[in-house]
């Protein structure tokens, strides 16, 4: 069920007229609502999934328990290791065994071995590496004795499979979601409203900008010797917008949707093209999955409190790890490394915390300087999205050779003036609102609502307008 | 929520009623379904005989040239299960019925419409045909089956220009494929036989079930059942796999007993030119002409028999 959809249209009115009118305020039946919501919008996309997901919502929630009530550190060293060996094998079976084997395959083939790797024909459960990380941060946690063990079945499942986060996140932390469930829920206005704003602006974003930018991007991409270097540029640039219009619209209609029934998810996107540096980036963009990294891997590792080569290498592993976990194809490691090469000037020279809040904040517009360093940080990110949209290394590098070719400073050939026009004005609104969790709400602080409403209207009309049939979130393959 | 459920009421009852207001107007636009069911719902006690099947059909098959009675019911991309739900829909009324003639081509044994790049077209049977097949909930609908883009442009022509979206004869012959028109053959006949050639065969039972089925629905009405593969041109052909194509000819080989059951293959026709064809595997107008009267003489052969 996808989220720009009817099936969803008529799903989520139900689930809320059901949660708020028929459960009321008693949080057992407010629970289990959600998880029967939860399981039955899994089930939607494959039901056979829905399997795996139960069995690894149960293995967390046991091994949680066992490792919370053993005393024996050896005991709880055992049940933490199953949890992560279990969950990450799923992960790796499902996700990484072909690449893997393949990989195995043509590297012996140098040598002049030749084996036919055994692959598996199995379809990628969605969700797989979100839910799977959802578990594994609980399990730490536990370990590392940040949190206790839920000892309510049904709150623990909802934490891991709530619908509005499940397929593609944000990766959400048992010590923020698991409170929140815990809670009996009351309906509050402003917190709705905000939430279906929320939603409308998702939406836009992905019917809108990403789905149109997808449209050229896959031109360009599919047939990069067609074009001019301007061209492949202009491609490179759709593809970006593409990315975050897809990834930060569905992950503002999860956080729109989760508010509708009293939950607040974490943040996944802070306008990121804003950014002034690649550190900064990275602290705007998927968010949930950054701090992932940084607390269940980069500060293991030793974080910044280590030395300076040691604090290069943990970069690196972050990145490339964070680049493997999108999928498995050489193309994710080449864009992971890439960006631990782009951020490694404010990792020597300790910049990496020079830029924490939002550019130009109070002020209308930002400094020539800042506006130097966005347009400089944005191009080192459409340069890295090359890889990451590109089919193989050698299509990536064959993309790029034609962007460096005498055409670069030709007029492009692909020349949609009306996506440009819409791309200048969703900027200019994000710009406008980004001193806000997102855009759109600036507006609604401000104007009145006969004007606040033409608004809406004019965006979904826009929506109406520019959508396209059966358009898939581009996350849902991770 | 008092205050939330007013104003999302207020909120959402435009956009509901516009919605409304759209579907309804869509829908009184006149198009080949609508017709189609409206002739059969008319003539179909009438008829004699009648054809099925998809656009190699409705661009291929034009009644005028076969004889009185005869009736072209096929659709583009209409698969083999929504041939039989025609039938299965006017079962009570084709007392006068004598033959059914549908295409079995190179791919119709190996999809279906909703699993077609054409499933958009499933709304139609329901709409127009009051055909339930399927469960995607958009069929239901015009408004969220074709885009909003293009279903403004409907409306545009036909409400402000008068063009509706009929594209076929009275008796159902899609007219749309004229020789003025013909498209690259060699182009055309790349993109069809990869479209055409399907890497999965979990289709071809369901589909010889449902071709059983009509022929022992047919077999008890006492009504003669002919199968084509119709005509292509070598662009086309050339191109095609030669697996699934020969699966697809021995199975209907295997069906024809040529009592009751007939099957004729034209893939290959010598008798159809590069100046028949509208594309690499669709008839002009020309074209049509000719297929029909080949059709024709064999149908009223099996008859005679």
């Amino acid at each position: 069920m996808l989220f720009n959809s009817l099936n969803f249209a008529i799903f989520l009115p139900l689930v809320f007229i059901l949660y708020w009118f028929f459960v009321g305020k008693n949080l057992k039946l407010q629970n289990l609502l959600l998880l029967v919501a939860s399981y039955f919008f899994y089930a939607c996309w494959d039901w056979r999934f829905l399997f795996l997901l139960v069995f690894s919502t149960l293995l967390d929630f046991y091994t949680g328990l066992k490792m919370f009530d053993s005393s024996n550190i050896k005991m709880k060293k055992f049940w933490f290791w199953l949890s992560v060996i279990v969950n990450l094998g799923f992960l790796g079976v499902f996700k990484y065994y072909n690449f893997f084997a393949e990989s195995f395959a043509q590297s012996i083939s140098y040598f002049g071995f030749h084996v036919n790797p055994r692959t598996l024909n199995v379809i990628l459960p969605v969700g797989i590496s979100f839910y799977t990380f959802h578990g594994l941060s609980y399990v730490i946690d536990i370990y590392k004795g940040r949190i206790k063990a839920e000892r309510n079945f049904i709150d623990y499942s909802v934490f891991v499979s709530f619908f509005p986060l499940l397929v593609a996140g944000p990766i959400e932390r048992a010590t923020h979601l698991l409170p929140q469930i815990q809670k009996s829920r009351t309906f509050d206005y402003t917190q709705a409203i905000n939430g279906l704003r929320q939603i409308l602006w998702g939406l836009f974003k992905k019917v809108v900008i990403a789905d149109q930018c997808a449209q050229y991007a896959n031109m360009i991409f599919d047939n990069p010797s067609s074009y001019s270097g301007s061209t492949l540029v202009l491609g490179a640039i759709f593809f970006t917008f593409q990315i975050y219009g897809d990834f930060s619209g569905y992950s503002d209609i999860a956080l729109g949707t989760a508010r509708l029934f009293g939950i607040e998810l974490l943040r996944n996107f802070a306008y990121p093209y804003f950014s002034r540096d690649i550190a900064e980036f990275w602290r705007r963009w998927h968010i949930s999955l950054s701090t992932w990294f940084r607390d269940y891997l980069y500060i293991p590792l030793g974080g910044s409190k280590v030395g300076l080569w040691q604090k290069v290498r943990n970069t690196f592993i972050i990145f490339l790890v964070s680049g493997f976990w999108h999928g498995a194809n050489w193309t994710f490691i080449a864009w992971g490394f890439l960006n631990a090469l782009f951020i490694m000037p404010s990792i020597l020279f300790q910049t990496n915390r020079n830029n924490l809040e939002i550019v130009a904040k109070g002020r209308l517009l930002p400094d020539v300087r800042e506006i130097l360093s966005i347009v400089f940080t944005f191009s080192l990110t459409v340069f890295a999205w090359i890889f990451f949209r590109s089919d193989n290394i050698s299509a990536a590098f064959h993309y790029i050779a034609g962007i460096f070719s005498s055409s670069l400073f030709s007029i492009p050939t692909v020349r949609p003036s009306i996506l440009f026009c819409i791309l200048a004005v969703f900027m200019l609104v994000e710009w406008l609102g980004r001193e806000q969790q997102f855009a759109l709400e600036q507006f609604a602080l401000k104007w009145n609502r006969a004007i606040r409403w033409s608004m809406y209207y004019t965006i979904i009309l826009a929506i109406f307008y520019f959508a396209i049939s059966d358009q898939q979130f581009i996350y849902f393959q991770f | 929520m008092r205050r939330f459920i007013k104003y999302s009421i207020l909120f959402a009852l435009p956009i509901l009623l516009v919605g409304i207001v759209f579907e309804i107007f869509l829908r009184k636009i006149p198009n080949d379904y609508a017709y189609k069911r409206g002739y059969l719902d008319k003539h179909s006690n009438e008829l004699r005989i009648l054809f099925l099947g998809n656009s190699h059909f409705y661009f291929g098959i034009d009644p005028q040239f076969i004889g009185q009675h005869v009736f072209n019911a096929s659709h583009v991309s209409q698969s083999l299960d929504y041939d039989y739900a025609i039938l299965d829909k006017y079962k009570d009324r084709i007392e006068n019925l004598q033959c059914i003639v549908l295409p079995v081509d190179y791919f119709s044994l190996f999809t279906t419409l909703e699993t077609s790049v054409e499933d958009w077209r499933v709304k139609n049977y329901r709409i127009y045909y009051g055909l339930y097949m399927g469960n995607v909930l958009c069929d239901n609908f015009e408004i969220f089956s074709i885009l909003p883009k293009d279903n403004l442009e409907r409306c545009i022509q036909y409400y402000s220009k008068n063009k509706s979206s009929i594209s076929c004869t009275e008796l159902g012959w899609g007219f749309e494929y004229l020789s003025s028109k013909s498209k690259n053959l060699d182009t055309t006949g790349m993109t069809a036989a990869n479209r055409h050639t399907i890497k999965t065969d979990k289709h071809f039972n369901h589909n010889v079930a449902v071709l059983n089925r009509l022929i022992s629905f047919a077999k008890q009405r006492k009504i003669k059942i002919v199968f084509i593969t119709s005509p292509a041109s070598s662009a086309y052909v050339t191109r095609l796999d030669s697996m699934q194509l020969n699966r697809t000819i021995q199975q209907m080989q295997s069906l024809a007993d040529n009592k009751d059951v007939y099957y004729l293959n034209l893939l290959t026709e010598p008798r159809f030119l590069k100046e028949d064809f509208y594309d690499a595997d669709h008839l002009n107008e020309k074209g049509a002409q000719k297929f029909s009267v080949i059709i024709g003489n064999f149908v009223e052969e099996s008859l005679g028999k």
